[in-house]
């Protein structure tokens, strides 16, 4: 693999985003980043602008407010950005799927916005740190082989 | 020196700056994890993250004024490898100081700053202007005690503005440990912390407040120079420091140069153990801190070094 | 004071402005108005030291009940005002008049049952999209889900029970 691909496998910045989540999620990805489970070992850093990004991490299903402030989100972010859906809400709205404010996962708005986008499912609600880690490290070994 | 010889010293100068600031950057990472009781990232963490950021595409916003925005980490990156250059250069050999050298290193490190302001000026963004003012509050604070505080050093080496003479004092029978020294060396170290945009004076690029300040809008290789900008200058400004304040690099016995290496190590481990145990400050707690309690601390040495230096 | 106390208190000075008096369980007392005497009863609870903990609404058949909940912490007891907003109209009188905490709750009521709270300091819309429809209030009976979504999926109203369905046929 070329070394681009390798920077980018060994140093993910991610940056979270929460468009509609309950912050069950948003706190399990706050624990992630304790001493207890660490994922700065993985070179993962918490940005605080979607330029920055290497992965987003998004929580929540896509209200009505946030779609178009996600997909924004998404274009601005510097390509290549692959995308991590955390939760069962991110994943496919969860149990508000037939509810008035939503406007659809968030994997149908990204790819609203680029149907090639990489996006990366952890379900569980909340799933538990070592779940969003494993997610993590497998969506970037796909993210390495599909780049490669 | 002649023109090939100064290229080849700026080359080699800036090689191992980067070299030697990303190593930095990682002790950096690792001491502050050790400090929060985690493992850290891996040692060629600094590497990797320039390789990455040099392989993400560059976007210039549609409100930015593209030749600032671009040319900012470029001219930052310029500053400090001539600036690295004339350290080598002095360390390697004291004779090839010229007269001035000091302030010139002084001024070019000055240009770093000033192009964190240009960039996030330059970037049609509220924070990034935000960000930009705020360094330009900073600067604006810690120069002027950054400067007194390198008149003890000029004073002991004989009323020179010459690095080498500086270097070459302590051998030449000046007192290498004053009080003038001492303080002008902790007043020089804070004022480094706010250089280099450590916490608690990381106020210009805070993360969490103002979405990386003056950094918010770049990406990809733009921000791979900001960023081997500021890890050479993690090694830059400590290398002043000692080389001003502490008696300089010596490479002529083990002995010395393992207590060149020591010194350079403590600088850095002490700003980085500075930057884990304290809270980021406000803009203008860090201006009254800057103006009403190290200049006048700044003063004070100054005063001791003229008093101790009179015959 | 307590609540024995308070109550008679309410009795003696509102009796003839409520439509009902209940007390319901040892900390639970309702009052039941007209709308014409809601905002002179709300006014009264909030002058006795009473503090809105927040308010709910209910779309009944013939009218939307906006139930205002004031606790009153030292007496341990929590005074519900049940202030019907008749149909089609639906309008009451604002309470934000009287003291400004509840301002964004009626305007949550008003976007998602659609009661118009008269003399509003600021009637905007609070938490519906900007690009939700006028006139359409979600938590209302009759709010029909696939005229108003835009998640693309189409749905009937029974469409839980056609799931279940075709489950149990799978098997």
């Amino acid at each position: 693999m070329n070394w681009k691909v390798w920077g980018l496998s060994k140093s993910p910045w991610v940056y979270h985003v929460n468009v509609g989540a309950c912050n069950n999620c948003d706190i399990e990805i706050l624990d992630c980043l304790t001493p207890r489970f660490d994922i700065e070992r993985f070179g993962m850093v918490l940005v605080p602008t979607p330029r920055h990004a290497d992965a987003l991490l998004v929580t929540g299903g896509v209200t009505r407010q946030a779609r178009p402030r996600l997909q924004e989100v998404y274009r601005q972010a510097a390509k290549p950005c692959i995308v991590l859906c955390i939760g069962a809400c991110a994943c496919s709205m969860g149990i508000f799927a037939d509810c008035y404010h939503m406007a659809g996962p968030p994997d149908k708005v990204i790819r609203e916005v680029d149907p090639n986008a990489i996006i990366a499912y952890v379900p569980g609600c909340p799933p538990k740190p070592e779940a969003i880690i494993a997610g993590a490290v497998k969506a970037l070994q796909h993210t390495v082989k599909a780049l490669s | 020196m002649d023109l090939g010889a100064a290229i080849g010293l700026l080359f080699v100068a800036s090689a191992g700056a980067i070299v030697l600031g990303l190593a930095l950057k990682w002790v950096d990472r690792k001491v502050t994890a050790m400090v929060q009781w985690r493992v850290g990232p891996p040692w060629y963490q600094p590497v990797a993250d320039v390789a990455k950021l040099l392989g993400k595409e560059t976007i210039v916003p549609q409100n930015a004024r593209r030749t600032g925005f671009l040319l900012a980490p470029v001219v930052g990156f310029a500053a400090t490898v001539v600036a690295a250059a004339i350290l080598v250069g002095v360390n390697l050999d004291p004779r090839a100081s010229f007269v001035g050298d000091l302030i010139v290193v002084i001024y070019l490190l000055t240009i770093p700053s000033l192009a964190v302001v240009i960039g996030g000026a330059s970037s049609g963004n509220p924070h990034g202007a935000m960000g930009a003012s705020r360094e330009m509050k900073l600067i604006l604070s810690y120069e002027l005690p950054f400067i007194l505080a390198m008149v003890p050093a000029m004073i002991a080496g004989g009323w020179t503005f010459k690095l080498g003479a500086i270097i070459a004092a302590p051998a030449a029978g000046s007192a290498w440990l004053t009080v003038a020294k001492v303080i002008g060396f902790v007043v020089a170290l804070m004022c480094i912390q706010a250089k280099l945009g450590l916490v608690p004076f990381d106020i210009a690029e805070a993360e969490t407040e103002i979405m990386g300040g003056a950094y918010c809008e770049y990406s990809g290789p733009p921000l791979a120079v900001f960023y081997v900008t500021r890890a050479m200058l993690l090694a830059v400004l400590p290398a002043l420091l000692v080389t001003a304040l502490w008696g300089g690099f010596h490479f002529g016995s083990v002995g010395a140069a393992a207590a060149s290496i020591l010194k350079f190590l403590l600088v850095v481990v002490v700003t980085v153990l500075v930057r884990n145990t304290n809270p980021r400050v406000r803009i203008d707690h860090a201006m009254k801190f800057f103006w009403f309690g190290l200049t006048p601390l700044a003063l004070v040495a100054v005063v001791l070094a003229l008093v101790g230096s009179a015959p | 004071m307590d609540r024995e106390h308070l109550v008679r208190q309410i009795d003696n000075d509102l009796g003839a402005k409520l439509a009902d008096l209940a007390k319901r369980g040892p900390k639970r007392v309702y009052l039941t108005v007209e709308p014409q005497h809601s905002l002179e009863v709300n006014r009264y609870l909030y002058e006795r030291g009473g503090r809105l903990a927040t308010a709910t609404g209910v779309d009944c058949p013939d009218w939307i009940e906006v139930c205002y909940h004031y606790c009153f912490d030292a007496l341990n007891v929590v005074v519900t005002v049940k202030a019907r907003a008749y149909k089609p109209a639906c309008e009451l009188d604002a309470v934000a008049r009287v003291f400004p905490g509840a301002a964004f709750i009626e305007r949550e009521i008003q976007d998602l049952l659609g009661v118009k709270f008269i003399g509003h300091p600021d009637p905007r819309r609070l938490i519906l999209a900007d690009d939700w429809p006028e006139g359409v209030y979600p938590l209302r009976r009759d709010y029909c889900h696939e005229t108003h979504t835009n998640t693309g999926r189409a749905i009937s109203p029974d469409h839980g029970r056609a799931r279940v369905l075709s489950a149990l046929r799978r098997g």
